[in-house]
């Protein structure tokens, strides 16, 4: 059986729609880099202000710039987006009680999650409705 | 006397000349150009204008101590023989952390409002037992929030105007309680229900009554209680019976977590520039845990909270309990591992056994 390939490539479309988005600028201001590690694909995504500046491919040993890093199989990665778009998946944050999917290199970086868990929320709910 | 004379002469000395007002002195414009450093031209960045930016020239001078005893604010020229106002914390060591103007600014822009964005309409009847348990919790959680505002002015106006970033930051976190007070108040008498039994205060009181400087109430507040908070926010988060939950919970976390930015690097400040704070932070704890151990000793919250977990009552004895075991453990986990990363090594021989029966045990070698 062949392996699921983890869905990513709307990571740009949910970064252009969000930085347009009045709602998520109501946020307020977002300053973290989000690393994304689900299976061997690796991404980091940088919330500077008031927007996504940028989303960029990165090998392993850059997660190191990470302030956070989200790791799943890219089985669990595809089934969170898809229910969550179906509204059946708890939160990032409920998820990382669940399955401790988030790491951060020290307590001060790690406690970004919760800092603006709504923002980093919001672009995993926007990715998952064009993944859909 | 004599300047109020003066002061009437100018203005009597006005009369008659074109265009001068009845009354009032003749302009004299002797301060302009008195400024210490003039021509500050600061541009806002993609962030906007922060008060960040403005830390630039002498402007952005912060001194290891602050002489001045006045509200002079930061690069002003002091006027003489203003009365001091007797401020106490005048060391950086003892209130200062890098980020202070970026939280600062960060708290503004973040901002909600309980009223209305929390959608409110999602709250639908639960079952009683759940409902009391929702109460009880917010009931608890009013008191934190009443605490973390006490706490924060009663030692606020005590820093010294040198610092401004960080009673700027303190004055958002003050507000951030009375919002968290206002939310907690709103849920447990939104649904049918009421408040519950106030909490036994042990802790808060330590937190109040902490006398040893703003560090001292720092740790307690922030180190240990925020952890806390931050903790059980995240479960109740998890445990939402509602949209109108769920908002309130992730909305007042991230409150917490900025207050928690706040507490980490402060006291990594004042540990790498004070002369004994390890030793003196170890002590702190020490204490703190015991005070911490004997509240978490009261049956309700405990009670509640495994009521909300299981989803009610008839559970909440077994899978209820069991949640908030995991919870607990994830609370001693993320509070050691914050000692440790500040380098104050909690040792679990010497901690209580009420808390340290939720940290995983090590296997002997």
């Amino acid at each position: 059986m062949a392996k699921a390939q983890p869905k990513l490539d709307w990571l740009n479309a949910a970064r252009e729609q969000l930085n347009v988005d009045p709602g998520y600028r109501k946020l307020g201001s977002t300053d973290v880099t989000l690393g994304l590690a689900i299976g061997g694909e690796c991404r980091l995504v940088v919330f500077e202000a008031f927007t996504i500046s940028a989303v960029r491919v990165i090998d392993d040993t850059e997660l190191r710039d990470a302030d956070i890093v989200i790791r799943m199989t890219p089985k669990d990665w595809n089934a969170y987006l898809r229910n969550r778009q179906k509204g059946r998946a708890a939160s990032l944050l409920s998820l990382d009680i669940d399955k401790a999917v988030v790491t951060g290199a020290d307590p001060l970086k790690r406690n970004k999650l919760a800092r603006y868990n709504l923002s980093i929320q919001a672009f995993l709910d926007a990715g998952a409705a064009l993944a859909a | 006397m004599a300047r109020a004379k003066a002061s009437q002469a100018a203005a009597d000395s006005n009369k008659g000349q074109p265009g001068a007002i009845d009354g009032i002195p003749q302009p004299r414009f002797d301060w302009t150009g008195r400024s210490n450093q003039w021509g500050t031209r600061v541009k806002p960045g993609k962030h906007g204008l922060r008060l960040g930016d403005l830390n630039v020239g002498i402007y952005g001078e912060i001194p290891e101590q602050w002489q001045d005893q006045t509200r002079n604010p930061r690069g002003a020229i002091p006027r003489r023989g203003v009365p001091p106002i007797g401020y106490a914390i005048r060391d950086k060591a003892d209130l200062w952390a890098e980020s202070a103007a970026d939280l600062y600014e960060e708290a503004i822009q973040r901002r909600w409002a309980p009223a209305t964005d929390i959608p409110w309409d999602s709250v639908t009847p639960l079952n009683e037992g759940l409902e009391r348990a929702i109460c009880q919790v917010c009931t608890e959680l009013c008191q934190y929030a009443n605490c973390d505002i006490e706490t924060i002015s009663s030692w606020q106006h005590q820093m010294a105007y040198g610092y401004h970033e960080v009673k700027q930051f303190l004055a958002t976190a003050a507000f951030d309680g009375a919002r968290h007070f206002e939310a907690f108040r709103k849920r447990a008498l939104v649904n049918g229900g009421g408040l519950g039994l106030e909490g036994p205060g042990e802790v808060n009181r330590m937190i109040l009554e902490s006398r040893g400087g703003w560090t001292e109430a720092v740790a307690y507040l922030l180190l240990l209680r925020g952890t806390f908070t931050v903790t059980l926010l995240r479960y109740l988060e998890k445990a939402a019976c509602n949209d109108a939950e769920r908002a309130l919970y992730q909305y007042t976390l991230q409150d917490k977590a900025r207050h928690m930015a706040y507490g980490l690097e402060h006291l990594q400040y004042a540990i790498a520039h004070q002369e004994d704070m390890t030793l003196i932070m170890q002590q702190l704890m020490f204490i703190g845990e015991r005070v911490f151990a004997r509240e978490m000793k009261d049956h309700v919250l405990r009670e509640a909270l495994a009521v909300i977990f299981a989803g009610g009552i008839e559970e909440a004895g077994t899978t209820g309990m069991a949640t908030y075991r995991q919870m607990m453990t994830a609370f001693m986990q993320d509070y050691v591992g914050s000692c440790e990363w500040l380098g104050v090594r909690r040792n679990p021989e010497t901690m209580p056994r009420i808390l340290v029966q939720y940290l995983p045990q090590k296997e002997e070698a």
